[in-house]
C-alpha cells in the first residue's frame, strides 16, 4: 500500500490569508469595529472555549443537529432502498418526493414554527428534512445502479428478497448512502444554526446573532470561526469512518493485479 | 420425453424492443450427465436460452423440463456462470467470501463447513492462498476461475456456463477449458456450456447442439465420440475432432445463409 505525500499548500493558503486578515485589520484598511484583527477573534474563541460559554452551545447545536440527521438517514436510506428494489413503490412516491425536493428547507421553517413551536420538535424537523433528500437520492441512484450480474448471481443461488437485499443490495450502494450522508452532515450542522437564528435560545446560531446585537463583535466573528472548525472536523471524521467501513471499496480501487 | 432435461418448442419474443422475436422454437434434451455444448452465431439467443433454463427469464412460448418439472424460476440444483465475471463477483468480499456466498443460501452448512468447502473448490480450480484478495486485485483468468468456484462449491446438479471463456486471453482460455472438463469428470455434474467457439464446443463436449441465427431454432445436434480423456493437443488432431468440427461449421454457414435470405430478397 502505498501513501500519497502529504501536500501542505492547503493549510499553507489558509495560514496566509489569515495573515492577510490580520493586517487588513491592523491597517484599519475596514472599520476596526466591525472587523477585527484575527488574533483578537482567535483569543476570544479561546477564552469562550475555556469558560465553557461555546462548548455549552454546540451541545445544543449539535444534539439537535444529530437527532435529526439521524432520523433522516433512517427514513431517506428506507425510502430509497425500497424505491429502487420495488418498482411499484417507485411509482408510488418518485413524484411527491420530487416535487418536495425543491422547495428551499428555510421556507419551512415559519410552516414548522407554527405546527410544532419554537423548540427542538421544531428543528429536528427542520434538519431531518433538508438532510433527507440528499440521503435519499443517492441512496436511490446507488441501489438502481447494481449490476444485473450481481441480482442474477444471488437469484441463481435462490436468495430471497430480503437476504438479496442484505447480501448485495446495501453492500453495493453503501458507498453512494455514504456519499449521501456526508452531504447530510453539512446540511445537518447550516439547518441547526439557521433554525436557532431564527428562533429559540439555545444553541451556536443563536450566540451569533446575540453576539451581533451585544456589540461584542470578536465573539460573533469567533463564533462564526467555530462552526468553520467545527465542519471541517465533523466531514474529517465522517471521511475516517467512511474509510474503515468501505475498506473494500478503497482497497479495490487502487488494487495492484495479481496474476 | 420425460428425459433429464427437456427443451420443447421454447419461444422469447422481446415486448420492449417492438416484439421482436429472439428464439423462434429451440427443443432438445440433456441426459444427466451429459456435457453439452451450444454453439451457434452471435445474436442467435444462446444467452437467452440460457437464462431461460436457468428460471432467470421467462420464455414466451413452450416450455422447459428439468427432472419432469417444468422451470418457473431458478430452479432447486442448478446454478449459471455468467460471461461478465469481473461483474458478478462481490467487489466487497474476498476470494473466499465470494465463493462461501452461494453456500449462504440454504443454510444447510456452518460457516466452518462452508469456509472448508470453499477451500476445497478453490484448490480444484488453483487459486489457492489468494483466498483474502479481493477480486479485483486478481486478473481476469483467476476472477473467473473464482466465479466457477463459487458455481461448484455450491455443487449443483447442473451447471450453466454462458460464453464463461469469452474474455480470457487464449492460453487462459485453455487452461480453464482443461479445469472444466476435470470438475465434470470429478463431481460429474451434467454441463450446459455455450460458445460460440466451434473448436472449444467439440473440445468440451458430449454432444453440440448447433443454434441458427435469430430467430433461432436448433439446426443440428452432434454427439461427439471422443471418450472422456481430452488433450489440448492430441484431442484437436484427432481425426474425429477435425471431422466434426467441418461438419458444425457447415451446419452453422448454412444457419447463417438461410436466416439471411429473406432478406436478400426483398
Amino acid at each position: 500500500m502505498r501513501r500519497e505525500p502529504r501536500h501542505w499548500s492547503g493549510v499553507v493558503l489558509v495560514i496566509l490569508l489569515l495573515v492577510a486578515w490580520e493586517a487588513v485589520a491592523r491597517l484599519e484598511l475596514v472599520r476596526a469595529l466591525f472587523f477585527p484583527p484575527a488574533t483578537a477573534i482567535f483569543a476570544a474563541l479561546w477564552s469562550l472555549t475555556a469558560s465553557l460559554d461555546l462548548v455549552r452551545e454546540y451541545a445544543a447545536t449539535l444534539w439537535r443537529a444529530a437527532a435529526g440527521f439521524s432520523l433522516a438517514a433512517c427514513l431517506g436510506i428506507a425510502t430509497g432502498v425500497v424505491m429502487g428494489f420495488y418498482r411499484p413503490a417507485f411509482s408510488l412516491l418518485e413524484p411527491l418526493i420530487e416535487m418536495l425536493r425543491p422547495i428551499p428547507t428555510v421556507a419551512l421553517i415559519p410552516v414548522a414554527i407554527l405546527l410544532l413551536g419554537i423548540d427542538n420538535a421544531m428543528k429536528i424537523f427542520v434538519i431531518a428534512w433538508a438532510c433527507f433528500f440528499p440521503v435519499w437520492i443517492n441512496t436511490l441512484e446507488a441501489v438502481r445502479a447494481v449490476d444485473k450480474e450481481l441480482m442474477d448471481t444471488a437469484r441463481t443461488f435462490r436468495f430471497s428478497d430480503p437476504a438479496i437485499l442484505a447480501k448485495i443490495v446495501l453492500p453495493f450502494a453503501s458507498p453512494g448512502i455514504f456519499t449521501g450522508l456526508r452531504i447530510s452532515v453539512a446540511f445537518a450542522l447550516i439547518l441547526a444554526v439557521i433554525s436557532e437564528m431564527i428562533a429559540g435560545e439555545t444553541g451556536i446560531g443563536r450566540f451569533i446573532i446575540e453576539s451581533e446585537m451585544a456589540f461584542r463583535i470578536p465573539q460573533m466573528y469567533a463564533g462564526v470561526f467555530s462552526l468553520a472548525i467545527v465542519g471541517y472536523g465533523l466531514n474529517r471524521i465522517f471521511l475516517l469512518a467512511e474509510q474503515r467501513i468501505l475498506r473494500w471499496h478503497y482497497a479495490s480501487a487502487r488494487a495492484e493485479i495479481v496474476s | 420425453m420425460g428425459g433429464f432435461l427437456e427443451v420443447q418448442g421454447l419461444r422469447k419474443e422481446f415486448a420492449e424492443h417492438g416484439n421482436l422475436v429472439a428464439i423462434e422454437s429451440i427443443t432438445f434434451s440433456v441426459e444427466q450427465g451429459d456435457f453439452v455444448s451450444i454453439v451457434g452465431p452471435s445474436g442467435c439467443g444462446k444467452t437467452t436460452l440460457m437464462r431461460c433454463i436457468g428460471g432467470l427469464s421467462r420464455p414466451s412460448g413452450g416450455n422447459i423440463m428439468l427432472k419432469g418439472k417444468e422451470v418457473t424460476g431458478p430452479p432447486e440444483g442448478v446454478v449459471m456462470v455468467f460471461q461478465d465475471y469481473s461483474k458478478s463477483l462481490l467487489p466487497w468480499r474476498s476470494v473466499l467470501g465470494n465463493v462461501t456466498l452461494g453456500l449462504e443460501s440454504t443454510g444447510e452448512l456452518s460457516s466452518q463447513q462452508r469456509v472448508d468447502r470453499a477451500k476445497q473448490t478453490l484448490e480444484a480450480v488453483s487459486v489457492s492462498g489468494f483466498e483474502s484478495y479481493y477480486p479485483r486485485q486478481l486478473s481476469g483468468g483467476m476472477q473467473q476461475r473464482v466465479a466457477i468456484a463459487r458455481a461448484l462449491a455450491f455443487q449443483p446438479e447442473v451447471l450453466l456456463m454462458d460464453e464463461p471463456f469469452a474474455s480470457v486471453d487464449a492460453q487462459t482460455r485453455g487452461e480453464l477449458e482443461d479445469v472444466v472438463l476435470q470438475i465434470w469428470k470429478k463431481y460429474a455434474q451434467t454441463v450446459l456450456f455455450v460458445t460460440h467457439d466451434i473448436e472449444e464446443a467439440i473440445y468440451l463436449a458430449t454432444k453440440v447442439v448447433v443454434i441458427g441465427a435469430r430467430p433461432s431454432s436448433v439446426i443440428d445436434a452432434f454427439p461427439v465420440d471422443l471418450g472422456p480423456n481430452r488433450d489440448q493437443l492430441t484431442t484437436r488432431e484427432h481425426r474425429h475432432f477435425l471431422d466434426l468440427r467441418q461438419r458444425v461449421y457447415r451446419a452453422i454457414r448454412k444457419a447463417k445463409d438461410t436466416s439471411l435470405a429473406p432478406q436478400s430478397a426483398q
